[in-house]
C-alpha cells in the first residue's frame, strides 16, 4: 500500500555508541507495520540544555558545550514525536513542557537541514550544500503534486515549468543542478493575500510550501489531489486525517509521520554576503500577472533561506507540532526599537530611517503582482523612489528562546546554520484533549478528534506564533485576527462533500476539516 | 494603487495591549522583581493602578479554590497544570488591583473552608461545600458577598462589573450599569458560555458545520475528566 | 493621474462602489475611488481588539470611528462619549437610538427630527451604517434575491395603496447579473430550496453549497409543519398555509474555501465582524480593484460639492481631505477637487442624498444635484425590524444557541400574496444568538449577561427569575444551562411603503467635525406597515404556540418607537428596530418627474452621473437589499464601462 522513503537520519545515543547508518535501500523500507525508522530519541533533559543553569553569567556566551553532546546532537537524527517532560528548571510546569518542544524544534531543523547526500554531515556542512529537504526524493513542492486536469501527481517526477525548460536544461547539461521554483500568488502574497514582503534591496521575499512522502501518499491514495475527486462520491463522509509520527520507546523505531514545510527566500545580491545564508541557485517561474500578457518569465536567482516552517503530525500531537526558524539578521525586535538598539544591518529593516519615513509594518504600495519585466523587483513609485518593508518583530521572543537559541548557535557555530533562529513552537498544551481520540466506530487510525468541544485545537501554546517573513501583517495578539498557527490552521477545510453513502453516524458527523492543511484547497 | 493604511501614528502599535503571557515566566524572574510584574500587570488594561506585588502561592491558590467553587467550573479547568493563558493569574491580580478588603475577606473564608475539589472525571467542588461557603460569605457582609459575585462574573464573561453596582441593581432593578472588558483574551475565556455549551460571540474553536449537530455533553465544557494520558 | 485621464471618480467605497471600481479596473479603466473615511488596515487586529473589548457590542464597534475610549467604554455620565459635531466623517450608531439620545443632534450623528411641521409625532430611524474603507462591513452576510412581484407592486398590488410604484426592470432582466453577484462576493446556497415565490436560477447555480442549518431552525421548522388553516387564515395569503416552510439563507459566507478565504467556523459573529473574513465584505473586492494599477484611493477624502457645469453635465466634485491624529482628532484639513468623464455617487442612502442636497451653488442645482423630480432624499425606507423572544419549557429538547452563523435559516414564503394590497410582507429571521440583543430593547444590556447577572446576583431583569434565586456552583451552572440553552428569538423585516414624507435633508443646524452640515431626519410608520407588524406579531403568536414556548417579549415603556395597536380587541403594545436597510432615496423610474434615476441608476438630469446603491430601490420588497445593490451595480458598471 503505501510506499515509505526514508529520510536516513541517524541518531546517537548515550547508552550506545555512536553507529553510523548507511541510507536504508528503499526497497526494504516497504515492510513496515511498527516501522524501522530510526527515530532521535533524546530528550532536552539528557543533553546540556536540559540539565544544566541556562542562564550564565554573561548572556553572551552561552554555556559550553563539550565535544561529544554536541557530536551526538549533530547526528541524532529526526524525531519521530514531540519531546514531552515536565523536568527542567523553570518553576511552571508548562515552561519545561515548552523547553522540551523547543529543543525537539531544534533536532527536527538540524534533522531536515542536514546534507541530502550526507544527513549524519551537518557539521561540515556548507552554506550552498543541499538538505535533507530540498531532495525530491525526501520532499515534494505542493505545486508539483495539486496538479489540473485530474492528473496524479508521480513522487519520483518533478514538474519543469515550460519557461524554465531551456535554461534548465543548459545548466544541466553543465552539471549544474538547480531548484526550481514555481510562483503562484501564494509565492509573494501572505496567506489571505496580507502583503507582499520586500527586502532592502528591491526584490520580492518567496514563499513555497513542501510535503514529505507520508503526506504525498495520503493524499494520491484518497484521490485529494484532484478537486474534483474530493468532491466525489468516493470522499464523501472521508475524515482527512493524515497519517501521525510515532516511535517505540523501547527499541527507538518508529516513522515520522506527516511533514509540511513553508520556507521563504531572500534574492541573494552582490551586497549580501551569501555565506551568512543557507542559498541554492534557482530557476524561478514567475507568477502569473492578470494585467500583462503573455507568459511569465523564469529568471535564475541565487535565494537565501531566510523563514522555515516545520509542521509535524504526531501521535502524541495529533494536533500537530508548529515550528518556526528564522534568518538571524531579518528584522529587529520590539525592543530593540524601542530601546533604539539595532544591528548594522536587517534582511527586512532600514535602521537608518525614520518611522515617519518608513512606517514599521506597512504594506507596499499595490498593485503585488509582480510585473514580468521587473524580474521580481518591486515596482517603483512615480518619481522612482524603491519601497522597502520595515519589519519588526511585534512580540520579543522569550529569555527561553534567545537562551536555548544561543546553546545550539554554539552547537552548529562551525557551519552556516549558526545564523538561524528558533521563532518557538506552537503545540496543544491540553493533554486531555490531545488524548481523546475519534469514537465515532470504523474511523481508521489516528482517530483524531475533530469534534472536540470547545476547543478542537486543545489549547495551543504559546498563544500566538509569527514569522517576521510569513505572517509579517498578522503580527500580534489579539484572537482570531493575529497570527497563531493552530487558531488558523484549524479552520482549513476542504472540498469534500457530504452524501448518501456511509453509515448513519459518518453522515451526521460529516466534516469537511482538512487536518490542519490548507494544502487541499489548492487542488485544481 | 492606493495609500497603505499604516499605523497612524507610526510607532509600533499594540504594546498596551500585550496581554504578555504567563507561560514562560520562571520563578526567577517572578521573583526577581516586583517591577516585573507590575509591568506584566500595568499591560491588562482597564484603569489601571499599579497593582501590588504578586502574592505568595497560597493566596493565589486560595482565589482558585473560590472561584472554582463559586462558578462550578472544575478547578482543574479553571487552571490546568499545564496552563498556556495563566486566567487565574491575570484575575487575581485584576482584582488585588482593585485594592477591595473584601477580597482578603473572601481568600480568608476560602482558606477557613477547606474545600474539597473532587478528583477526576469531574472535579467539581460539591453543591453542599459550595452552600457552605457562600453561607460564610454572606456572613461576612455585603462588600463580600457583592464581591464574590463580581469574580463570578470576571470568570463567566472576562468583565468586570464592580459589586458596588451588583448591589445598586439588587436593589434598584432599573439601575443602568456597565461593564469593563479585562482583555481581548480574557473576553474569549468566558466561561459563560462553556456553560451554555457554546462559545463566546466572536470566538470559536470549532469546525465548519459544528452548529448542526448538538453539542458535546456539558461535562466536555467544564468537567476535568483527565481521558487523555498526559505525556 | 492627471485629472483628464481620470475615467470615473467613485465616492464610497462600500458594496456598490467596490464593485464598479472592480469591474471597470478588470477593464483597465482609469479609477478614483474617495472614501471618506480611514482605508483598508492591513489586517483586522484592531477592529477585532476593539470589538473583544467593547462594553456594548454594537454593529458599528470594531470599526472606526471608533465609539470607545481605552478602556472600551463608550458613555460617560451617562452620555455618548462620541460627540457627532467633532467627528470628521461620521455615522449613526445604535448607541444614540436610546430614548435618551435619538433626537438630539448633540448625541445622534443624524439628526431626528422628534415631531414633523404638523407636530405629528415621529419615531427614530434606527438603521445605522459604517463610514470608511469596504463600507458597512458589519452587514449580516444575507443575500437573497428577490421575488418577481418585488418589482411589480404598483402593478399587482397598487390599487389601494397610491404610494407604490412599479421598478423600470424586472427580476428577468436582473437574473444574470443575481448570478454574477453571486459568484463574485461568494454566496452559499442551494438552488432547489431557493426556488420558491418564482425565483428562479436560469443562469447557473449558487458557487458553494449552502450552510447547514441549526436546531433552532430545524424546532421552528417542525412546529410550522402542521397548521390548521383557520388559524393561518389571518395571513391572507392565496390559500391559507397548512404548513410553513422555513428555508436556509443563502449567504456571503464560505462553506468550503473560495476565493482564498476560510470556510465559516460559527464564529456566531457576522455583524459586527466576521473575525476569518469567511464571511464576505467588500474590502476583499475593493483590495482586488486596487491591485490595478489604474486604480487609486483616497481615503479619508469626503465629497462635500458636486459642481454641474453649464452644460447640465458633472464638470467636478469638490472634496475636504482630512488627517487624524492617532486621539482621532483633526489635525489637517485640505480642500481640492477632481474631475473625470463620468461621476458615481455610492455613498449609501442618507450620505448620498445628502451629497446632492448640499451641491446647491451651481445655476443648475438649486434643488440640489440631480433634483429636478424633487425626490431626492424622499421615499427614506427600511425594513422595520420586529422583534420577538421565547423559551421552550423545560422539558423540550433543548436548542443550543450561541452556535454557527448568527442566522442560518428563514421563511420567506410568506413575503408575497395578496395581502399586500393592504399590508407590508414580512420575512421572518430565524436567530441562533438567543436573547442577545433583543433583550437590550428592554433592559438596556444585552445577553447572555443579563441572563447570567439574573442568576448570580438574584435578580430579575431576564424574567427568568421570578424566585430572584442567587446561586452559586453547580446549582448555578445547571440552572444557567437549562435556562440559555432554550431560549430562541425570532425577527421580522417587514416592507414600508415608500412615504414621500419619509426625507433624508441637510440640517441647517447640526454640523460634523468638517463643518459640513449632518443628514436630518423625518421619519415613521404608514399604516401598511404597520398593519404588517400587526400581523407578523400574530404570526409570532401562532408560531409560539405551536412550539409551546413560553413569550417573553416585551416593548419598553420608554422605546421611542413605540405605539399601541388593539389586536382582536385588546391593546397591545409594539415596536420596530432598524434592520440596517437604508433605501429609497434617489429612486429609480421610467420618467424624471417621478425619480431621480433610470433602471441604469444613471441620473436623468446629468448624463455623466451615476447614483448607486439602494438609494435607488424604488419599493423595499422583505429581501435584505444587499444582493440586488450588487447585481444593479454589476449591471451600472456594464453600461459605464461601454462609455469610456
Amino acid at each position: 500500500m503505501r510506499k515509505r522513503r526514508w529520510l536516513g537520519l541517524l541518531y546517537g545515543n548515550l547508552l550506545m555508541a555512536a553507529a553510523l547508518m548507511a541510507w536504508p535501500d528503499p526497497v526494504s523500507a516497504q515492510s513496515q507495520a511498527a516501522g524501522n525508522f530510526k527515530c532521535n530519541m533524546l530528550h532536552a533533559e539528557q543533553t546540556v540544555a536540559g540539565s544544566t543553569d541556562l542562564t550564565s553569567s554573561d548572556p553572551n556566551k552561552p554555556t559550553p558545550v563539550n565535544a561529544s553532546t554536541k557530536d551526538m546532537i549533530l547526528k541524532s537524527g529526526l524525531p519521530c514525536d514531540g519531546i514531552n517532560t515536565d523536568k527542567g528548571p523553570a518553576a511552571l510546569p508548562i515552561a519545561n513542557r515548552q523547553r522540551g518542544f523547543d529543543f525537539y524544534s531544534w533536532l527536527t531543523f538540524i534533522a531536515l537541514n542536514s546534507p541530502a547526500d550526507n544527513p549524519t554531515g551537518i557539521a561540515t556542512s556548507r552554506p550552498d550544500t543541499k538538505a535533507v529537504w530540498e531532495d525530491g526524493k525526501m520532499f515534494k513542492p505542493l505545486l508539483d503534486v495539486m496538479l489540473p486536469n485530474n492528473e496524479v501527481p508521480a513522487w519520483e517526477k518533478t514538474e519543469i515549468p515550460p519557461a524554465c525548460q531551456d535554461l534548465y536544461a543548459e545548466r544541466k547539461r553543465q552539471h549544474q543542478d538547480r531548484m526550481v521554483v514555481k510562483m503562484i500568488e501564494e509565492s509573494f502574497n501572505e496567506p489571505f493575500k496580507t502583503g507582499a514582503l520586500i527586502d532592502q534591496h528591491n526584490n520580492y521575499a518567496i514563499f513555497d510550501i513542501l510535503m514529505n512522502r507520508q503526506m504525498f501518499d495520503y493524499i494520491v491514495e484518497h484521490g485529494l489531489h484532484s478537486r474534483a475527486l474530493q468532491e466525489s462520491d468516493r470522499n464523501a463522509n472521508l475524515r482527512v486525517d493524515f497519517p501521525a509520527g510515532h516511535h517505540d520507546k523501547t527499541t527507538g523505531l518508529g516513522d515520522p509521520g506527516a511533514i509540511m514545510l513553508k520556507v521563504s527566500w531572500k534574492i541573494l545580491t552582490k551586497q549580501d554576503d551569501k555565506d551568512k545564508f543557507h542559498h541554492v541557485e534557482a530557476l524561478v517561474a514567475m507568477p502569473e500577472n492578470p494585467d500583462e500578457k503573455g507568459t511569465p518569465p523564469c529568471i535564475e536567482r541565487t535565494l537565501g533561506l531566510v523563514g522555515m516552517h516545520i509542521v509535524h503530525k504526531t501521535a502524541t500531537r495529533p494536533q500537530w507540532i508548529w515550528t518556526s526558524f528564522e534568518q538571524a539578521d531579518n528584522v529587529p525586535e520590539l525592543k530593540d526599537v524601542q530601546a533604539r538598539k539595532f544591528k548594522k544591518y536587517y534582511n527586512f529593516f532600514n535602521p537608518a530611517c525614520e518611522a515617519q519615513k518608513c512606517p514599521i509594518n506597512a504594506t507596499p504600495p499595490r498593485p503585488w503582482d509582480p510585473e514580468y519585466a521587473a524580474h521580481l523587483q518591486f515596482h517603483k513609485a512615480a518619481d522612482g523612489k524603491e519601497f522597502h518593508s520595515q519589519i519588526v518583530r511585534m512580540v520579543n521572543l522569550t529569555d527561553e528562546t534567545n537562551t536555548m537559541n544561543r546553546q545550539f548557535q554554539s552547537i552548529l557555530s562551525d557551519t552556516v546554520w549558526k545564523n538561524y533562529i528558533m521563532i518557538g513552537t506552537q503545540w496543544p498544551s491540553s493533554f486531555p484533549c490531545t488524548g481523546d481520540h475519534s469514537t465515532i466506530s470504523g474511523v481508521p487510525d489516528p482517530k483524531t478528534d475533530f469534534d472536540k468541544q470547545p476547543d478542537m485545537n486543545c489549547a495551543p501554546a504559546p498563544t500566538f506564533l509569527a514569522n517576521s517573513t510569513l505572517e509579517t501583517f498578522s503580527q500580534g495578539k489579539i484572537p482570531q485576527a493575529s497570527s497563531s498557527c493552530m487558531a488558523c490552521h484549524g479552520n482549513a477545510t476542504s472540498y469534500l462533500r457530504r452524501s448518501a453513502n456511509g453509515t448513519a453516524e459518518q453522515q451526521e458527523k460529516f466534516m469537511n476539516q482538512s487536518d490542519f492543511t490548507f494544502m487541499l484547497e489548492k487542488a485544481r | 494603487m492606493d495609500e497603505s493604511k499604516h499605523r497612524d501614528n507610526g510607532s509600533p502599535a499594540q504594546d498596551a495591549t500585550d496581554d504578555h503571557h504567563v507561560t514562560a515566566i520562571s520563578r526567577r524572574t517572578v521573583l526577581a522583581g516586583a517591577a516585573a510584574t507590575a509591568a506584566l500587570s500595568f499591560a491588562v488594561e482597564a484603569r489601571a493602578e499599579t497593582p501590588p506585588p504578586l502574592a505568595a502561592a497560597p493566596n493565589l491558590d486560595a482565589f482558585l479554590n473560590l472561584s472554582a467553587a463559586l462558578t462550578g467550573i472544575a478547578k482543574k479547568m479553571l487552571a490546568p497544570d499545564t496552563d498556556s493563558l495563566g486566567m487565574g493569574k491575570t484575575y487575581f491580580d485584576f482584582v488585588a488591583a482593585r485594592k477591595l478588603p473584601a477580597l482578603a475577606t473572601l481568600l480568608q473564608v476560602a482558606k477557613d473552608a477547606n474545600l474539597q475539589v473532587p478528583p477526576p472525571p469531574g472535579g467539581i467542588i460539591a453543591q453542599a461545600d459550595v452552600d457552605h461557603l457562600a453561607q460564610a460569605i454572606a456572613a461576612k457582609g455585603d462588600e463580600a458577598k457583592f464581591l464574590a459575585r463580581s469574580i463570578v462574573l470576571l470568570w463567566y464573561l472576562g468583565a468586570w462589573y464592580e459589586p458596588a453596582d451588583l448591589k445598586a441593581v439588587a436593589q434598584d432593578p432599573k439601575h443602568l450599569f456597565g461593564y469593563t472588558v479585562v482583555s481581548p483574551k480574557a473576553y474569549t475565556q468566558g466561561w459563560l458560555w462553556r456553560v451554555a455549551q457554546a462559545h463566546p460571540m466572536g470566538y470559536s474553536d470549532m469546525q465548519f458545520g459544528y452548529w448542526t449537530r448538538a453539542p458535546e455533553p456539558i461535562g466536555d465544557f467544564i468537567e476535568f475528566r483527565s481521558k487523555g494520558k498526559g505525556a | 493621474m492627471a485629472d483628464d485621464d481620470i475615467d470615473v471618480v467613485i465616492v464610497g467605497s462600500g458594496f456598490a462602489g467596490s464593485l464598479i471600481a472592480n469591474e471597470l479596473a478588470k477593464q483597465r479603466k482609469k479609477i478614483v475611488i474617495l472614501e471618506a473615511g480611514n482605508g483598508v488596515p492591513p489586517n483586522i487586529n484592531d477592529y477585532m481588539e476593539r470589538f473583544y473589548k467593547a462594553s456594548i457590542k454594537v454593529p458599528e464597534s470594531p470599526y472606526t470611528p471608533s465609539l470607545f475610549d481605552s478602556d472600551g467604554q463608550a458613555f460617560r455620565n451617562g452620555s455618548p462619549i462620541e460627540d457627532p459635531n467633532k467627528v470628521a466623517a461620521g455615522r449613526p450608531s445604535a448607541i444614540a437610538l436610546d430614548a435618551a439620545f435619538w433626537s438630539d443632534g448633540n448625541s445622534s450623528y443624524l439628526v431626528q427630527n422628534k415631531a414633523d411641521k404638523n407636530n405629528k409625532p415621529l419615531t427614530p430611524f434606527s438603521s445605522t451604517y459604517d463610514r470608511v474603507a469596504g463600507g458597512t462591513a458589519h452587514w449580516l452576510g444575507t443575500s437573497l434575491r428577490f421575488v418577481p412581484n418585488d418589482f411589480k407592486m404598483k402593478s399587482k398590488y397598487g390599487g389601494s395603496v397610491p404610494e407604490l410604484v412599479d421598478w423600470p426592470i424586472d427580476y428577468d432582466a436582473l437574473e444574470q447579473f443575481y448570478h454574477d453577484a453571486e459568484i463574485e462576493i461568494g454566496v452559499s446556497g442551494n438552488v432547489e430550496e431557493q426556488s420558491f415565490l418564482g425565483i428562479q436560477f436560469p443562469s447557473g447555480p449558487y458557487p458553494m453549497p449552502r450552510i447547514p442549518n441549526s436546531l433552532t431552525d430545524r424546532a421552528i421548522a417542525k412546529a410550522l409543519e402542521k397548521l390548521d388553516p383557520a388559524e393561518t387564515a389571518f395571513l391572507e395569503m392565496e390559500q391559507a398555509p397548512t404548513g410553513i416552510a422555513v428555508r436556509g439563507l443563502p449567504a456571503a459566507r464560505n462553506s468550503q474555501p473560495y476565493k482564498g478565504r476560510r470556510a465559516c467556523a460559527g464564529n456566531t459573529n457576522c455583524i459586527p465582524i466576521c473575525p476569518i473574513q469567511a464571511k464576505y465584505d467588500p474590502t476583499v473586492t475593493l483590495n482586488d480593484a486596487l491591485n490595478h494599477k489604474n486604480v487609486t484611493m483616497m481615503s479619508n477624502t469626503v465629497a462635500s460639492d458636486i459642481i454641474v457645469g453649464n452644460d447640465g453635465r458633472i464638470s467636478e466634485i469638490k472634496y475636504i481631505r482630512y488627517r487624524l491624529d492617532s486621539n482621532a482628532k483633526i489635525v489637517e484639513k485640505v480642500n481640492g477637487s477632481i474631475k473625470a468623464k463620468i461621476y458615481v455617487i455610492a455613498a449609501n442612502a442618507i450620505e448620498t442624498p445628502r451629497l446632492l442636497l448640499m451641491s446647491t451653488k451651481g445655476p443648475h442645482s438649486a434643488k440640489g444635484v440631480a433634483n429636478s423630480s424633487g425626490m431626492v432624499g424622499k421615499h427614506l425606507m427600511d425594513h422595520p425590524y420586529y422583534v420577538a423572544w421565547g423559551q421552550l419549557p423545560m422539558d423540550a429538547e433543548p436548542l443550543f444557541p450561541y452556535r454557527g452563523p448568527l442566522i442560518t435559516s428563514g421563511i420567506g414564503d410568506l413575503c408575497d400574496g395578496p395581502f399586500r394590497a393592504k399590508r407590508g410582507a414580512f420575512r421572518v429571521d430565524i436567530g441562533n444568538e438567543a436573547w442577545n440583543f433583543v433583550i437590550a430593547s428592554v433592559v438596556k444590556s444585552s445577553d447572555p449577561n443579563v441572563t447570567a447577572i439574573d442568576f448570580i446576583n438574584g435578580i430579575n431583569r431576564s424574567k427568568l427569575n421570578p424566585n430572584n434565586s442567587a446561586l452559586f456552583g453547580p446549582a448555578l451552572t445547571n440552572t444557567i444551562n437549562q435556562n440559555i440553552t432554550r431560549q430562541f428569538r425570532i425577527g421580522f423585516l417587514v416592507e414600508q411603503t415608500p412615504d414621500p414624507g419619509n426625507t433624508v435633508t441637510v440640517s441647517t443646524k447640526f454640523r460634523d467635525g468638517l463643518g459640513l452640515f449632518r443628514p436630518e431626519i423625518t421619519y415613521s410608520l404608514s399604516p401598511y406597515a404597520k398593519a404588517g407588524i400587526v400581523a407578523a406579531h400574530k404570526f409570532k403568536n401562532l408560531l409560539f404556540k405551536m412550539l409551546n414556548a413560553t413569550d417573553f417579549t416585551k416593548v419598553a415603556e420608554d422605546d421611542p418607537s413605540r405605539w399601541v395597536e388593539t389586536i382582536d380587541g385588546k391593546p397591545v403594545a409594539l415596536n420596530y428596530t432598524g434592520a440596517g436597510h437604508i433605501m429609497g432615496t434617489y429612486r429609480m423610474g421610467r420618467t424624471r418627474d417621478n425619480s431621480v434615476v433610470d433602471s441604469l441608476q444613471q441620473s436623468h438630469d446629468h448624463e455623466n452621473l451615476y447614483l448607486v446603491g439602494s438609494g435607488t430601490f424604488p419599493t423595499g420588497a422583505t429581501a435584505n437589499p444587499t444582493l440586488t445593490i450588487a447585481a444593479l451595480a454589476l449591471r451600472t458598471a456594464k453600461a459605464i464601462a461601454g462609455r469610456v
